[in-house]
Protein backbone atom coordinates (compact mmCIF):
# COMPACT_ATOMS: atom_id res chain seq x y z
CA UNK A 1 0.00 0.00 0.00
CA UNK A 2 1.54 3.35 -1.15
CA UNK A 3 1.33 6.47 0.92
CA UNK A 4 -0.04 9.68 -0.71
CA UNK A 5 2.75 12.38 -0.79
CA UNK A 6 2.43 15.12 1.35
CA UNK A 7 2.32 18.29 -0.53
CA UNK A 8 4.19 21.38 0.36
CA UNK A 9 1.11 23.07 1.47
CA UNK A 10 1.58 20.34 4.26
CA UNK A 11 -1.19 18.11 3.69
CA UNK A 12 -0.70 14.43 2.45
CA UNK A 13 -3.15 13.93 -0.42
CA UNK A 14 -2.61 12.68 -3.55
CA UNK A 15 -3.63 15.37 -6.16
CA UNK A 16 -3.11 14.67 -9.97
CA UNK A 17 -3.69 18.33 -10.81
CA UNK A 18 -2.53 17.19 -14.70
CA UNK A 19 -5.04 14.45 -15.09
CA UNK A 20 -7.64 16.77 -13.18
CA UNK A 21 -6.88 19.60 -15.70
CA UNK A 22 -6.79 17.17 -18.91
CA UNK A 23 -10.30 15.56 -17.07
CA UNK A 24 -11.98 18.99 -16.82
CA UNK A 25 -11.32 19.66 -20.58
CA UNK A 26 -12.61 16.19 -21.69
CA UNK A 27 -16.00 17.00 -19.89
CA UNK A 28 -15.92 20.05 -21.55
CA UNK A 29 -16.00 18.14 -25.05
CA UNK A 30 -18.42 15.99 -23.33
CA UNK A 31 -21.26 18.26 -23.01
CA UNK A 32 -20.36 19.59 -26.25
CA UNK A 33 -21.00 15.91 -28.02
CA UNK A 34 -24.22 15.71 -25.54
CA UNK A 35 -25.42 18.73 -27.31
CA UNK A 36 -24.81 17.41 -30.37
CA UNK A 37 -26.62 13.54 -30.04
CA UNK A 38 -29.43 16.25 -29.12
CA UNK A 39 -29.18 18.31 -31.78
CA UNK A 40 -28.85 14.97 -34.59
CA UNK A 41 -31.74 13.39 -32.31
CA UNK A 42 -34.08 16.23 -33.18
CA UNK A 43 -33.21 16.00 -36.89
CA UNK A 44 -33.75 12.62 -37.11
CA UNK A 45 -31.06 11.07 -36.79
CA UNK A 46 -31.48 8.78 -34.03
CA UNK A 47 -34.79 7.26 -35.96
CA UNK A 48 -38.29 7.74 -33.94
CA UNK A 49 -39.33 10.96 -35.70
CA UNK A 50 -37.53 14.34 -37.17
CA UNK A 51 -37.07 15.51 -40.95
CA UNK A 52 -34.48 12.65 -41.81
CA UNK A 53 -35.76 9.42 -40.21
CA UNK A 54 -37.53 8.86 -43.09
CA UNK A 55 -37.12 8.66 -47.10
CA UNK A 56 -39.36 9.43 -49.59
CA UNK A 57 -39.20 7.62 -52.92
CA UNK A 58 -40.81 8.48 -56.77
CA UNK A 59 -42.21 5.37 -58.48
CA UNK A 60 -44.02 5.55 -61.87
CA UNK A 61 -46.84 5.03 -60.74
CA UNK A 62 -46.94 6.10 -56.75
CA UNK A 63 -44.57 7.32 -54.08
CA UNK A 64 -43.32 4.95 -51.06
CA UNK A 65 -42.91 6.59 -47.43
CA UNK A 66 -40.58 4.45 -45.93
CA UNK A 67 -38.37 4.88 -42.49
CA UNK A 68 -34.59 5.48 -43.49
CA UNK A 69 -33.08 5.36 -39.99
CA UNK A 70 -35.43 3.55 -37.54
CA UNK A 71 -34.88 1.62 -34.04
CA UNK A 72 -34.88 -2.28 -33.56
CA UNK A 73 -38.28 -3.66 -32.06
CA UNK A 74 -40.01 0.12 -32.58
CA UNK A 75 -42.89 0.14 -34.85
CA UNK A 76 -42.35 2.04 -38.02
CA UNK A 77 -44.66 2.57 -40.94
CA UNK A 78 -44.19 2.06 -45.00
CA UNK A 79 -46.94 4.78 -46.28
CA UNK A 80 -47.20 4.10 -49.96
CA UNK A 81 -49.51 5.98 -52.61
CA UNK A 82 -50.54 4.27 -56.33
CA UNK A 83 -52.05 6.48 -58.90
CA UNK A 84 -55.23 6.16 -60.27
CA UNK A 85 -54.93 3.72 -62.65
CA UNK A 86 -56.35 -0.24 -63.02
CA UNK A 87 -58.96 -1.52 -60.32
CA UNK A 88 -56.01 -3.68 -59.34
CA UNK A 89 -52.65 -2.32 -57.92
CA UNK A 90 -49.93 -4.52 -57.19
CA UNK A 91 -47.27 -3.86 -54.03
CA UNK A 92 -44.12 -6.30 -54.37
CA UNK A 93 -41.82 -6.78 -51.09
CA UNK A 94 -38.44 -8.86 -51.80
CA UNK A 95 -37.96 -11.55 -49.39
CA UNK A 96 -35.08 -9.88 -47.77
CA UNK A 97 -37.87 -7.12 -46.43
CA UNK A 98 -39.50 -9.67 -44.39
CA UNK A 99 -36.19 -10.51 -43.22
CA UNK A 100 -35.44 -6.78 -41.52
CA UNK A 101 -39.02 -6.13 -40.75
CA UNK A 102 -42.04 -8.07 -39.36
CA UNK A 103 -45.20 -6.58 -40.58
CA UNK A 104 -47.48 -6.53 -37.95
CA UNK A 105 -50.66 -5.15 -40.00
CA UNK A 106 -52.15 -3.52 -43.07
CA UNK A 107 -54.26 -1.11 -44.18
CA UNK A 108 -56.25 -1.82 -45.98
CA UNK A 109 -56.03 -5.55 -46.20
CA UNK A 110 -54.70 -6.82 -49.32
CA UNK A 111 -57.36 -9.01 -51.87
CA UNK A 112 -54.75 -11.25 -52.35
CA UNK A 113 -51.26 -12.13 -51.91
CA UNK A 114 -48.78 -14.33 -54.11
CA UNK A 115 -45.31 -15.58 -54.16
CA UNK A 116 -43.79 -14.18 -57.15
CA UNK A 117 -40.11 -13.84 -58.71
CA UNK A 118 -39.68 -10.86 -57.13
CA UNK A 119 -40.81 -11.79 -53.88
CA UNK A 120 -44.35 -11.30 -51.91
CA UNK A 121 -46.92 -9.94 -54.50
CA UNK A 122 -49.38 -7.90 -52.48
CA UNK A 123 -52.71 -6.96 -54.66
CA UNK A 124 -55.19 -4.43 -53.45
CA UNK A 125 -58.26 -3.55 -54.96
CA UNK A 126 -59.39 0.03 -55.54
CA UNK A 127 -61.37 2.55 -57.75
CA UNK A 128 -59.71 3.27 -61.32
CA UNK A 129 -60.38 6.76 -60.99
CA UNK A 130 -58.77 7.24 -57.27
CA UNK A 131 -55.66 7.03 -55.39
CA UNK A 132 -54.84 4.07 -53.36
CA UNK A 133 -53.08 4.64 -49.86
CA UNK A 134 -52.31 2.09 -48.57
CA UNK A 135 -49.88 1.59 -44.32
CA UNK A 136 -48.12 -1.25 -43.39
CA UNK A 137 -47.47 -1.27 -40.07
CA UNK A 138 -43.41 -2.83 -39.46
CA UNK A 139 -41.72 -4.04 -36.44
CA UNK A 140 -37.81 -3.90 -37.37
CA UNK A 141 -36.09 -7.28 -36.43
CA UNK A 142 -32.23 -6.75 -38.39
CA UNK A 143 -30.12 -4.51 -37.05
CA UNK A 144 -28.07 -2.74 -39.04
CA UNK A 145 -28.14 -1.59 -42.82
CA UNK A 146 -30.79 -4.01 -43.97
CA UNK A 147 -31.22 -3.43 -47.79
CA UNK A 148 -34.88 -4.66 -49.29
CA UNK A 149 -36.69 -4.41 -52.81
CA UNK A 150 -40.13 -2.50 -53.04
CA UNK A 151 -42.13 -2.57 -55.72
CA UNK A 152 -45.18 -0.57 -57.23
CA UNK A 153 -47.15 -2.04 -59.97
CA UNK A 154 -44.19 -3.52 -61.23
CA UNK A 155 -41.48 -0.74 -61.00
CA UNK A 156 -38.94 -2.38 -58.97
CA UNK A 157 -36.58 -0.12 -56.56
CA UNK A 158 -33.72 -1.12 -53.85
CA UNK A 159 -34.05 0.81 -50.39
CA UNK A 160 -31.39 0.81 -46.96
CA UNK A 161 -33.06 0.89 -43.59
CA UNK A 162 -30.17 1.99 -40.94
CA UNK A 163 -31.62 0.14 -38.06
CA UNK A 164 -30.42 1.32 -34.93
CA UNK A 165 -30.25 -0.96 -31.65
CA UNK B 1 -27.16 -13.46 -24.26
CA UNK B 2 -29.13 -10.11 -24.82
CA UNK B 3 -29.60 -9.44 -20.99
CA UNK B 4 -26.03 -9.74 -20.31
CA UNK B 5 -24.97 -7.76 -23.31
CA UNK B 6 -27.56 -5.04 -22.49
CA UNK B 7 -26.69 -5.06 -18.63
CA UNK B 8 -23.16 -4.54 -19.60
CA UNK B 9 -23.66 -1.81 -21.58
CA UNK B 10 -25.98 0.19 -19.63
CA UNK B 11 -23.90 -0.16 -16.56
CA UNK B 12 -20.53 1.23 -18.74
CA UNK B 13 -22.73 4.12 -20.15
CA UNK B 14 -24.55 4.87 -17.39
CA UNK B 15 -21.00 4.97 -15.73
CA UNK B 16 -19.59 7.39 -18.45
CA UNK B 17 -22.52 9.93 -18.40
CA UNK B 18 -22.24 10.01 -14.94
CA UNK B 19 -18.38 11.34 -15.03
CA UNK B 20 -18.80 12.75 -18.31
CA UNK B 21 -21.51 15.32 -16.97
CA UNK B 22 -19.47 16.15 -14.40
CA UNK B 23 -22.24 15.79 -11.12
CA UNK B 24 -20.59 15.69 -8.29
CA UNK B 25 -22.63 13.66 -6.53
CA UNK B 26 -26.20 12.18 -5.77
CA UNK B 27 -25.63 11.27 -2.38
CA UNK B 28 -26.42 14.42 -1.20
CA UNK B 29 -29.93 15.49 -3.44
CA UNK B 30 -31.44 18.65 -4.68
CA UNK B 31 -34.91 18.66 -5.92
CA UNK B 32 -33.64 18.34 -9.25
CA UNK B 33 -31.05 15.72 -8.87
CA UNK B 34 -34.13 13.47 -7.29
CA UNK B 35 -36.24 14.52 -10.49
CA UNK B 36 -33.06 13.30 -12.41
CA UNK B 37 -32.51 10.12 -10.67
CA UNK B 38 -35.95 9.22 -10.69
CA UNK B 39 -36.19 9.80 -14.84
CA UNK B 40 -32.38 8.26 -15.54
CA UNK B 41 -33.83 4.58 -13.27
CA UNK B 42 -37.29 4.70 -15.10
CA UNK B 43 -35.34 4.85 -18.56
CA UNK B 44 -32.33 2.86 -17.76
CA UNK B 45 -35.46 -0.11 -16.34
CA UNK B 46 -36.74 0.18 -19.75
CA UNK B 47 -33.75 -0.30 -21.51
CA UNK B 48 -32.54 -2.72 -19.10
CA UNK B 49 -35.30 -5.44 -19.23
CA UNK B 50 -37.10 -4.75 -23.41
CA UNK B 51 -40.09 -6.38 -23.11
CA UNK B 52 -38.90 -9.55 -21.13
CA UNK B 53 -40.18 -9.48 -17.88
CA UNK B 54 -39.76 -12.92 -16.78
CA UNK B 55 -37.90 -13.97 -13.39
CA UNK B 56 -34.43 -15.25 -15.54
CA UNK B 57 -34.41 -11.91 -17.33
CA UNK B 58 -34.28 -10.17 -14.18
CA UNK B 59 -32.07 -12.78 -12.30
CA UNK B 60 -29.64 -12.62 -15.17
CA UNK B 61 -29.40 -8.53 -15.22
CA UNK B 62 -29.02 -8.46 -11.30
CA UNK B 63 -25.93 -11.11 -11.12
CA UNK B 64 -24.79 -9.41 -14.36
CA UNK B 65 -24.84 -5.92 -12.77
CA UNK B 66 -22.89 -7.67 -9.66
CA UNK B 67 -20.25 -9.22 -11.56
CA UNK B 68 -19.94 -5.76 -13.37
CA UNK B 69 -19.17 -4.28 -9.90
CA UNK B 70 -16.77 -6.36 -8.98
CA UNK B 71 -14.46 -6.44 -11.85
CA UNK B 72 -14.65 -2.46 -11.49
CA UNK B 73 -13.76 -2.66 -8.50
CA UNK B 74 -10.21 -5.64 -8.94
CA UNK B 75 -10.24 -3.03 -12.12
CA UNK B 76 -9.70 -0.29 -9.76
CA UNK B 77 -7.30 -1.89 -7.48
CA UNK B 78 -5.05 -3.07 -10.05
CA UNK B 79 -4.68 0.09 -11.82
CA UNK B 80 -4.47 3.40 -10.42
CA UNK B 81 -5.27 4.90 -13.20
CA UNK B 82 -8.64 3.75 -14.15
CA UNK B 83 -9.05 4.16 -10.56
CA UNK B 84 -9.02 7.98 -11.23
CA UNK B 85 -10.67 7.85 -14.63
CA UNK B 86 -13.54 5.96 -13.07
CA UNK B 87 -14.19 7.36 -9.52
CA UNK B 88 -12.10 10.64 -9.91
CA UNK B 89 -9.28 12.14 -7.50
CA UNK B 90 -9.52 14.70 -4.56
CA UNK B 91 -9.44 18.57 -5.71
CA UNK B 92 -8.05 21.09 -3.24
CA UNK B 93 -10.19 24.19 -3.32
CA UNK B 94 -8.63 26.23 -1.00
CA UNK B 95 -4.88 25.67 0.08
CA UNK B 96 -3.56 27.51 2.94
CA UNK B 97 -6.75 30.16 2.93
CA UNK B 98 -5.79 30.76 -0.72
CA UNK B 99 -8.40 30.04 -3.30
CA UNK B 100 -7.60 27.89 -6.42
CA UNK B 101 -9.43 29.64 -8.94
CA UNK B 102 -8.76 27.03 -11.31
CA UNK B 103 -10.16 24.13 -9.62
CA UNK B 104 -13.32 26.09 -8.51
CA UNK B 105 -13.99 26.44 -12.21
CA UNK B 106 -12.84 23.05 -13.54
CA UNK B 107 -15.11 21.35 -10.22
CA UNK B 108 -17.82 23.54 -11.14
CA UNK B 109 -17.95 24.44 -7.10
CA UNK B 110 -18.88 27.87 -5.93
CA UNK B 111 -17.53 29.69 -2.53
CA UNK B 112 -21.02 29.36 -1.44
CA UNK B 113 -20.54 25.57 -1.19
CA UNK B 114 -17.58 25.64 0.67
CA UNK B 115 -18.84 28.26 2.51
CA UNK B 116 -21.75 25.88 3.21
CA UNK B 117 -19.45 22.96 4.20
CA UNK B 118 -17.42 24.95 6.50
CA UNK B 119 -20.54 25.98 8.54
CA UNK B 120 -21.75 22.59 8.74
CA UNK B 121 -18.42 20.62 9.74
CA UNK B 122 -16.85 23.42 11.75
CA UNK B 123 -19.24 25.95 12.57
CA UNK B 124 -16.68 28.46 10.85
CA UNK B 125 -18.18 32.00 9.67
CA UNK B 126 -15.86 33.43 7.31
CA UNK B 127 -13.79 32.32 4.63
CA UNK B 128 -10.77 33.77 6.11
CA UNK B 129 -11.15 31.09 9.13
CA UNK B 130 -10.72 27.86 6.24
CA UNK B 131 -6.94 26.76 5.56
CA UNK B 132 -7.83 23.85 3.44
CA UNK B 133 -11.36 22.84 1.24
CA UNK B 134 -10.79 19.71 -0.73
CA UNK B 135 -13.38 18.70 -2.72
CA UNK B 136 -13.43 14.91 -1.90
CA UNK B 137 -14.19 11.76 -4.83
CA UNK B 138 -17.46 11.49 -3.27
CA UNK B 139 -18.51 14.91 -3.66
CA UNK B 140 -18.19 15.99 -0.47
CA UNK B 141 -16.14 19.40 0.51
CA UNK B 142 -13.89 18.69 3.23
CA UNK B 143 -13.34 21.61 5.41
CA UNK B 144 -9.84 21.90 7.28
CA UNK B 145 -9.87 24.99 9.74
CA UNK B 146 -7.49 27.48 10.53
CA UNK B 147 -6.30 27.11 14.09
CA UNK B 148 -7.77 29.79 16.29
CA UNK B 149 -5.50 31.95 18.05
CA UNK B 150 -6.03 31.95 22.18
Amino acid sequence: MQEPPIRADGLQLDEPRDFQKCFWNIERLAWIVFALIIVLALLGFTGAGGPFSRGHAEFTQGTLDYPRIARWQRSEEFRIRLSPGEETRRVTFGSSFYEAFQIEGIAPEPERQKSAAEGVEMSFAADADVEAFIVLYVKPQQLGLPSFTVGLNGDNQQFVSTILP
Amino acid sequence: METVVRGIVMYIFLIAVMRLSGRRTLAQITTFDFILLLIISETTQQALLGDDFSLVNSFLLIITLFAMDIALSYLKEWSPRADRIIDGAPTVLVSLGKLDEEALRGTRVGLDDILEAARAQHEVERLEQIKFAVLEVGGDISIIPKKQNA
